[in-house]
């Protein structure tokens, strides 16, 4: 490999540089260097790249694996012990707390996800017509997108509060029975789905958007002439070609959903009594507030895992649908 | 070294008990009577704020449970929560928040249940005396002057309310600890802890208290308080173990299973097995 590296740029100086080649006194490793980059950009331009990624990439996914095999306490006086397997079978076949937390992931993930693609791309298809005012209503929808997601969970918070929030002085103006939104283990994940639902239809929108401004004219001017309804026109047409763009918006959004921290730590810390204690924030519980950090390294790679495995289902949906 | 004593004490509006010609309440029995007296849903006004959210809760439940004459473990290290008294103490403790304390109460902590109090929502609530700074600052604190302070009562048992220390420790591991030492000596010496003690932090040298630049601005009511709680207490608020948040959230569902009015009973029978489990695995 060596030799023939060697070998090539010396036969590319040759080329390009006559003036590189050895006559006499030995050229430094810099001018060596130089000319090697001149020849092969499409070796030395990507290193800074590849090492900032596996610096930030691969390095922490590699010692998370490593911490998930020892019995790793927050401590400076306690070693890591090696114990191969038996933070994993801990976990799926004692702890109480995990397989709920699994399946509590999966709902909130799946009634988020669902009820943002079904508005997300209502809302495009409005946005997608003329109408007075539209660019400002298009600005002004993708706010909550902007906005920072710890402020958006409080302001929530303010909005829950089963004394002083104002959704309960809405369903009491009703004459509706009022909902104890996060402490009432039924209503705590639905609630927690809304804000989630608030702050990222704008970004299905948004994809959608996208996909609708690619769409081919012709297949609308042949539906026309065939004389299809606008029903029609829609299920039949547009959202069978926008099915590759949808996919990817939920794709993402589902990745996003599954790992969601922020709203449900600030909200709720998993509360009350668990009811929205998701994956991740088990997790977070073991490593930072039992200081169980070769347990907690362990529940995240299976999390890791759980979430390649749902990307690659979505991926094979969408190869289907192209 | 110890910097900070606090003590769980009963934050009352004197205005609301005056209205109602009631006294500040003197056994549990009274402090349920007192709630359930000053409870008006209808006005926004709740008989009394608990702690109610799991883990957080444990720490103020432990007067009420030593109250009842239980305790987190036995000497032998075993948990104790399904024992009479422990149980008594949680369907007291839930009972109590569910009939008279403010919607949602198994989601409060402090930070809930101070902001009720300065907003003029809760009549009563049980904390920790640090908290006497928040509710009696006019900026933040609607009900500023008019708080009253009581010895948290009697239970059927004793009258243990809880302590809580905070502490600085020089660790083992530290290079310079003749500096960390140095630093302890000023953070605990008297003029610091005047200055601290005079905007509200309750500090743990007994002698700063008495001295005669605080007592002549101070709440003698609260002053007081302080004093016969810490006086009376005989336990710390933590169970004794070395995993204490794990225990504590372990115990926690048994305080909202109480304030949601289900089985207290199965619910303490679980969380004695995993606190069992806890201690077996890390002490």
């Amino acid at each position: 490999m060596a030799t023939g590296e060697r070998r090539r740029e010396s036969a590319g100086a040759g080329v390009l540089s006559p003036a590189a080649r050895p006559s006499g006194p030995q050229p430094s490793p810099w001018s060596r260097f130089l000319t090697y980059l001149e020849h092969r950009p499409d070796r030395v331009f990507p290193i800074p790249a590849v090492i900032v990624l596996l610096l930030t990439m691969l390095f922490p996914v590699v010692y998370t694996l490593y911490m998930s095999v020892q019995q790793w306490e927050f401590s400076a006086l306690d070693p890591p012990k090696f114990i191969g397997w038996r933070n994993y079978v801990n976990f799926l076949t004692q702890d109480s707390r995990f397989w709920p937390s699994v399946w509590r992931t999966f709902y909130f993930t799946f009634l988020a996800v669902t009820i943002e693609t079904v508005l997300g791309v209502a809302i495009a298809l409005i946005f997608n017509r003329e109408f007075l005012g539209k660019g400002l209503i298009r600005t002004i929808f993708l706010f909550p997108m902007v906005a920072t997601p710890v402020a958006i969970a409080l302001v929530w918070a303010t909005i829950f509060d089963p004394n002083l929030g104002v959704l309960n002085y809405f369903l009491e103006q009703l004459n509706l029975p009022i909902v104890l939104w996060t402490s009432d283990a039924r209503w705590v994940l639905p609630a927690l789905a809304i804000v989630d639902i608030w702050e990222w239809t704008p970004f299905i929108t948004l994809i959608t958007l996208a996909g609708l401004s690619s769409l081919p004219s012709e297949p609308y001017e042949a539906a026309r002439i065939d004389g299809a309804s606008p029903t029609r026109v829609l299920f039949d047409l547009t959202l069978p070609m926008l099915r590759p763009t949808i996919v990817v918006a939920v794709l993402f959004r589902a990745i996003d959903a599954l790992k969601t921290f922020d709203i449900i730590q600030v909200i709720t810390q998993g509360g009350a009594d668990y009811s929205s204690e998701t994956l991740n924030i088990y997790t977070f519980q073991n490593a930072f507030n039992y200081y169980h950090l070769g347990y907690a390294s362990s529940i995240l790679v299976f999390f890791f895992m759980l979430v390649m495995g749902v990307s690659i289902l979505l991926l094979r949906v969408r190869r289907a649908a192209e | 070294m110890p910097v900070q004593l606090e003590s769980e004490i009963l934050f009352y509006r004197m205005d609301l008990f005056q209205e109602k010609g009631i006294e500040p309440p003197a056994t549990f029995d009274d402090l349920a009577a007192a709630a359930q007296a000053l409870h008006a849903p209808d006005k926004r006004l709740s008989g009394i704020g608990l702690r109610g959210k799991g883990a957080a809760a444990t720490s103020m439940f432990s007067s009420f449970l030593y109250g009842f004459g239980g305790d987190w473990l036995d000497q032998n290290k075993n948990p104790t929560l399904t024992t009479p008294e422990a149980i008594a103490a949680f369907k007291y403790y839930g009972d109590l928040a569910r009939n008279s304390g403010p919607r949602g109460a198994e989601n409060n902590s402090w930070p809930e249940n101070v902001a009720l109090f300065q907003q003029g929502s809760l009549a009563m609530f049980v904390d920790a005396s640090v908290f006497k700074v928040n509710v009696e600052d006019p900026s933040k604190s609607q009900v500023a002057g008019k708080v009253g302070y009581a010895v948290l009562p009697k239970g059927p048992v004793a009258q243990d309310p809880a302590s809580f220390v905070w502490g600085i420790s020089i660790s083992s591991q530290s290079k310079h600890k003749e500096a960390a030492w140095y630093f302890i000596q000023w953070a605990t010496s008297k003029p610091q802890t005047l200055e601290l003690l005079k905007r509200g932090i309750p500090v743990a040298r007994t002698s700063t208290w008495s001295d005669p630049s605080y007592t002549a601005e101070s709440n003698k009511q609260f002053d007081q308080v302080q004093q016969q709680s810490i006086a009376l207490s005989k336990h710390t608020y933590n169970p004794p173990v070395v995993s204490v948040a794990e225990v504590r959230d372990a115990i926690g569902p048994v305080i909202i299973a109480a304030i949601q009015g289900k089985d207290v009973a199965a619910a303490a029978e679980k969380a004695n097995n995993d606190v069992k489990n806890i201690i077996a695995t890390s002490g």
